[in-house]
């Protein structure tokens, strides 16, 4: 505690400065005042308007919903308290006189936070609470009391997020026109994690939303390591301006590479391998068109003994755990369909349409239906997606969606023995043909993506946030070009020619078919 | 833990002689220390190699133009900035090593004033008393006294954003000294404040000085660093080009003192001799201008030189060589890449 009171020192001074302004007091109390008491009267119109039509299942769910809402807009407002936190000082002159004292790094970031996350945090529930005080005056039920402890957890812990991730920008940006633009990369996407929310809630499917509250709390968490890791007080002095330095971004993203692999990249202009060709005393090289096509394989080969393999080195103890996940994933799905399949029992007429339902689908693959160009344009996006949702959220989506996508796996296997099929015998001629290179490559991705998070959050010495991304990304870039994207070709190419062959060929006659 | 000098102390020039020392400190005679100090940011040489020395009791004025790497010097020694190559102790504390010590030891007058305009001046430094872990009735004691003490007592509750650029600076002084540290990095400490202030402030520091703290003032204003400095540190591009005394540097740079007679009559150049370590300069009917290395022993051959030839002088005075001058001559030559 004695470490923490620094921080509160710090974190004291900021909200008596922000209280003392009204431009920050004033939309903050027409937020926590208005806003509840018109979303009271939307919420009155609305239950009585859809009441009207049956649907009191969709009203009754819609109150919670807009407390989630009337929570939401207070930390929209009073995210700039964040938002300035640094940069603000800086801009204003006032940051060097509380770097030149001898509060600590961490102590500084804290008693930032701390600030940043009170305010937000008292508006947002103050404002809840007149929402809630307006729903009792109109006269209508409040949620179940564990709607209303589940959305105001869901609330606590995205303005712990919102927060964290101002703070980090704070400290990286160099004006608060900057930080100010920046936090739309804040906003954006919580507004769309309150939409997926609000499906949840009107879904009636309250689990998940726990399971977002505990996702969200891993990933503030998550966003205050690496804000505390990557806060140097020399960079709040050092940087004056922002600048797209694309020739640093570039050299930062070459650097990963070694000279071998700087120089896979003159393949095109084909230009001499002179290291190969030092190692191998190649002086006399062949100049003929085979030589050439030589040099380039050699250069490609090269390419992937010493850099993808230097790559893979580092990113193997991520695989195994991706790896593992992957297993555990099947398993969980097959067990948890299979439990639930062995608990229903079928019609004939039930059994006779899967049947049916199995066998078009099997037809389907034999014909046209199934092109080599669908399947790999349909994994690619999956695997963008995997990379994309990774960049912003330190990998954990996307270990979600590689989850998601293994779990099915596992759930398709397991509805087979109801109806009298190997699981073991579909997975080898079915999946495993083309599951083999597509898996891999959906392994590596995202063992990859999910290496990058752990780096985000993890000190390296000297290195921004920004140098440790770029280097990750090439990382990625690596894995893509030489593994992922090469493998989901062949994939595709399997199991759109070969795939559907050897099915049918396995398991055909239960459904009538020829190979 | 730290050499305290007690704000009776302070405020009466007198040290508290019953400071406790940090034990390093008694061994180590000096308060900042740093040899081949550099500061690289990306490419960009800001500091290159500097070394001083500063002892306790002693101000070293740093002088150099924009950009010459002071600042970012003084940033270096206050732990705030981590040096590319080379080491820096201040108060007996390793800048990199042990650098929120190094912080508790210092107090920092920024080049900006850094003042929050929506706290008092009374907030302000209760504020900064906190944070370097004060307690109440110390920090309340201390706020009331600087402020009294900068003719501000008045002014205290006040909030800062209406103060004037002299109060300003004043507050932000106060702020530096609210620890009572044993070394003060001043950068700019008299810029904006008017005559009466700025004497003010010099006079606080010399009172700082004879209380044996180590003051480094990054300063522009010449005649303050000639007024104040035991040492001065010429910058250029980062690299020291002159260190020393005013004497020594005026000897370094421009050479033997040079000393003018104004005479009461005319005379024929032709019947003055000078001797040896010495040289005419300028000549003019009734006065002459004349360089000495040793003008103990061969000003007063010159005088009776003239005496002899019946001419009645006027006066002797050594022309002054200011700072000023020994500065503009240093970035001169350095310009020309002469030093």
């Amino acid at each position: 505690m004695k470490w923490l009171k620094p921080a509160w020192v710090v974190a004291q001074r900021e909200l008596i400065d922000h209280l003392r302004d009204w431009r920050i007091l004033a939309p903050m109390i027409i937020l926590t005042l208005v806003f509840p008491y018109l979303m009271t009267l939307a919420a009155k119109v609305s239950i009585q308007y859809i009441n009207k039509y049956g649907g009191n299942l969709i009203a009754s769910r819609m109150l919670p919903f807009l407390i989630l809402v009337v929570g939401y807009f207070p930390v929209t407002i009073s995210l700039v308290v964040a938002l300035e936190a640094f940069v603000g000082e800086k801009e204003r002159g006032t940051i060097e006189p509380l770097l030149a004292s001898p509060l600590s790094d961490e102590q500084l970031y804290l008693g930032k936070l701390i600030a940043g996350t009170l305010v937000p945090i008292t508006v947002s529930f103050t404002g809840i609470g007149f929402y809630m005080a307006g729903l009792a005056w109109q006269g209508i039920a409040w949620p179940e009391a564990s709607f209303i402890f589940q959305t105001l957890a869901l609330t606590a812990v995205q303005t712990l997020l919102m927060v964290s991730a101002a703070i980090v920008i704070s400290t990286q940006s160099t004006t608060v026109r900057a930080a100010n633009l920046l936090a739309s990369f804040i906003i954006i996407p919580v507004a769309a994690l309150i939409q997926g929310e609000s499906i949840m809630m009107f879904w009636g499917n309250s689990d998940i939303l726990w399971l977002a509250v505990l996702g969200v709390s891993i990933m503030s968490l998550l966003t205050i390591r690496l804000g505390i890791i990557h806060f140097k007080r020399e960079n709040l002095l050092g940087r004056e301006i922002d600048v797209l330095n694309w020739s640093w971004v570039w050299q930062t993203f070459r650097r990963t590479y070694s000279s071998e692999t700087r120089q896979f990249f003159s393949l095109w202009s084909f230009q001499p391998l002179k290291n190969v060709e030092q190692e191998n005393g190649d002086q006399n090289k062949d100049r003929s068109p085979g030589g050439t096509v030589r040099e380039g394989l050699n250069r490609i080969l090269h390419w992937y003994r010493v850099d993808l393999m230097d790559t893979l080195q580092r990113l193997a103890p991520t695989i195994w755990v991706v790896l593992v996940i992957g297993i555990m994933a099947v398993l969980a799905g097959y067990i948890f369909v299979q439990t639930r399949v062995n608990q229903t029992v079928l019609t004939d007429a039930q059994f006779n349409q899967t049947i049916n339902s199995i066998r078009g689908i099997m037809q389907n693959s034999l014909g046209s239906g199934i092109t080599t160009k669908m399947i790999f344009w349909h994994n690619l996006q999956a695997e963008l997606i995997i990379l994309l949702l990774g960049v912003f959220t330190f990998g954990i989506l996307s270990i979600v969606v590689f989850i998601g996508n293994f779990a099915l796996i596992g759930g398709i296997l397991g509805v087979l023995p109801a109806v009298g099929l190997s699981p073991w015998l579909v997975f080898i001629s079915g999946i495993l043909p083309h599951g083999i290179f597509e898996m891999t490559s959906i392994i590596l991705l995202s063992a990859a993506m999910l290496h990058l998070g752990l780096r985000l959050v993890t000190p390296e010495k000297g290195r921004s946030i920004g140098e440790t991304l770029i280097m990750s990304l090439a990382d990625v870039t690596k894995l893509l070009i030489g593994i992922c994207i090469p493998f989901l070709i062949l994939a595709a190419v399997i199991e759109a020619n070969i795939t559907p062959r050897l099915l049918i060929t396995a398991v055909g006659h239960y459904f009538n078919l020829q190979p | 833990m730290l050499p305290y000098f007690g704000v009776t102390g302070l405020l009466n020039n007198q040290p508290n002689l019953k400071q406790e020392s940090h034990p390093d400190l008694i061994h180590d005679p000096y308060m900042i220390e740093c040899e081949d100090l550099s500061k690289n940011f990306d490419s960009f040489k800001a500091v290159d190699g500097i070394s001083l020395r500063v002892k306790p009791g002693e101000i070293l004025a740093l002088l150099g133009q924009n950009g010459a790497g002071k600042t970012t010097t003084v940033r270096m020694l206050n732990s705030v900035l981590t040096p590319t190559r080379g080491w820096a102790r201040v108060a007996g504390f390793d800048t990199v090593n042990d650098p929120v010590n190094v912080r508790s030891s210092v107090g920092v007058l920024t080049e900006m004033h850094g003042l929050y305009g929506r706290m008092t001046g009374f907030e302000y430094l209760e504020f900064f008393g906190k944070v370097y872990n004060l307690d109440k009735t110390r920090r309340e004691q201390r706020s009331r006294e600087l402020l009294e003490y900068f003719g501000m007592a008045s002014d205290g509750f006040r909030r800062t954003g209406e103060y004037s650029k002299g109060m300003r600076q004043k507050i932000s002084l106060a702020r530096a000294l609210i620890h009572d540290p044993p070394v003060l990095l001043l950068d700019e400490p008299t810029s904006a404040m008017d005559p009466e202030s700025a004497q003010l402030v010099r006079q606080e520091i010399g009172r700082l000085r004879s209380s044996q703290r180590s003051i480094i003032i990054c300063t522009h204003n010449l005649l303050e660093a000639e007024l104040l400095a035991d040492q001065i540190a010429i910058m250029f591009h980062g690299r020291i080009l002159l260190k020393g005394s005013l004497e020594e540097l005026r000897d370094q740079l421009l050479g033997s003192p040079v000393y003018e007679i104004s005479l009461a009559g005319t005379f024929r150049l032709e019947d003055l001799k000078f001797p040896p370590g010495s040289s005419l300069q300028e000549f003019h009917e009734k006065s002459f201008r004349y360089q000495v290395s040793d003008p103990a022993s061969i000003n007063p051959i010159i005088l009776q030189q003239l005496f002899n030839l019946g001419i009645p002088v006027i006066s002797v005075q050594e022309i002054p060589r200011s700072l000023e001058k020994i500065y503009l001559e240093a970035m001169r030559l350095a310009g020309q890449g002469l030093l």
